[in-house]
């Protein structure tokens, strides 16, 4: 009886196993599948946001990308899943994995990360930010490579002096950090600022460009080209904002 | 898919994905897409569950951003898979059948009039010609004729076309009336033609009208 009992819990259990592996083997198909009805829906033109997560000295990164340009990228204290839902809530929710769409992207983000990158050329989709928050994020990829500018400062180049408090705002609140370089925004008493990545963030993406940015030749061989020149005027130029003002 | 939203090791393991408008499509595929696999194999098996599968979330992409917000997300993939697991039955059904050996000629099959399944189902008893003749008879298959009278038939298929004038004086055409199809040299029919439908149904008229 006694084995009987055994063999019978032994059956169950090898039944469990078995169900359980074809529920992990359906969901591996439905993945498969998944990806490949993507395929024709990008093609359809059905995709609105296409989101991957990168790995960074920061951990993962995730990007999102709607088809005017990189729409949001946010470090893992924001968290991913809200981030997606927030996306999916202001932007679209036709908000899938697609690494495919961010492979530009992405590669550019590890380039920089390793130092091999002073500016970004991949287009960036600034509709999650408006009024003056815009207007300042507009302004700051102006600021060299391995600079730093004051709220202040931004706040002057805006139009409104007395905003740089307005500008501490519109900087954490930049849905595309990195890509638009609110990291080099500090207070005017040369203490960091917070940073949406958290404070640590700031400090070692200002220190890869720092070190990036003493290891390399004063004559830049590859400047990168793309749409913001500006970036890449590093030590030669003083930072000014004036040429970038309307 | 990604470490993102899974809902087996996720902070939300097991709250089920809001509606739509404020979820991402992805995790709407990564906690529904099993179940409607499942849908999908058991309408129309497992070699074609995938087809169907891949055509629901194609659908419900395109028209996820217009479901309704307090809208049942798994019933309407449901729904979908549904649909789209009707369409693909039918298509199997209309498509070519592969066959090892291809015929050597053209066939009759589905040309209307040449046999197949467009042959015609019921031949028409009572053609209008028939029933605009003289003695207001008709004519049978089997050459034979009847009056015009309704419910005579009956008494055809009764005694047959042999005995018939003689059992039913007055129905039988007059002497002097010209008689219809049938010649003095049609054989008798004993058969019974199949044709009850049509004839069969004035015998009820008849006996409501008496």
């Amino acid at each position: 009886m006694n084995h009987e009992i055994e063999s019978d819990r032994a059956g169950s259990q090898l039944a469990a196993a078995r169900s359980g592996a074809a529920r992990s083997e359906e969901r591996s198909s439905v993945e498969v599948l998944f990806d490949r009805m993507l395929d024709s829906a990008d093609l359809e033109g059905l995709v609105d946001v296409a989101y991957r997560v990168v790995d960074s000295p920061f951990g993962p990164l995730l990007i999102a990308a709607t088809s005017a340009g990189v729409v949001r990228l946010a470090f893992t204290v924001q968290g991913h899943d809200q981030v997606l839902e927030d996306l999916a809530a202001r932007v679209s929710p036709r908000v899938v994995h697609l690494p495919r769409r961010l492979d530009g992207a992405a590669g550019e983000l590890d380039e920089y990360f390793r130092g091999a990158r002073s500016g970004f050329t991949v287009a960036v989709d600034l509709r999650l930010a408006h009024g003056f928050g815009r207007s300042v994020l507009e302004r700051l990829p102006a600021i060299p490579y391995a600079d730093t500018a004051a709220y202040a400062q931004i706040a002057a180049a805006a139009g409104n002096p007395a905003a740089a408090r307005a500008v501490g705002t519109a900087c954490s609140r930049n849905p595309v950090p990195i890509l638009v370089p609110c990291h080099r925004v500090v207070r005017s008493d040369g203490s960091l600022g917070g940073y949406v990545g958290g404070p640590g963030a700031k400090r070692r993406l200002l220190d890869i460009e720092s070190r990036a940015d003493e290891t390399r030749p004063a004559a830049d061989s590859s400047p990168p080209s793309g749409e913001r020149p500006a970036a890449d005027g590093r030590a030669s130029t003083p930072y000014t904002m004036k040429e970038d003002a309307p | 898919m990604t470490p993102v939203g899974d809902p087996e090791t996720g902070p939300g393991a097991h709250a089920a994905p809001g509606p739509g408008g404020a979820t991402p499509f992805q995790r709407i595929a990564k906690a529904y897409g099993p179940a409607v696999l499942r849908v999908c194999r058991a309408m129309v098996g497992p070699v074609d569950a995938d087809d169907a599968w891949s055509e629901t979330f194609l659908a419900a992409l395109r028209g996820y951003p217009s479901l309704a917000a307090d809208a049942d997300v798994e019933a309407w993939l449901v729904t979908i898979a549904q649909h789209k697991s009707v369409d693909l039955i039918r298509r199997r059904v209309r498509g070519p059948v592969p066959i090892e050996d291809l015929p050597t000629r053209a066939g009759d099959i589905g040309v209307p009039g040449r046999g197949g399944p467009f042959r015609p189902v019921v031949a028409c008893p009572r053609p209008p010609a028939a029933r605009a003749a003289p003695s207001g008879g008709v004519s049978l298959p089997c050459g034979h004729a009847l009056c015009g009278r309704r419910g005579c038939h009956r008494q055809f298929r009764r005694c047959g076309p042999a005995r018939w004038s003689g059992r039913d004086r007055r129905t039988a055409p007059g002497p002097d009336a010209p008689r219809p199809a049938a010649g003095p040299a049609a054989p008798p029919c004993r058969r019974r033609h199949g044709i009850t439908r049509r004839i069969a149904y004035p015998l009820r008229l008849r006996g409501a009208s008496r």
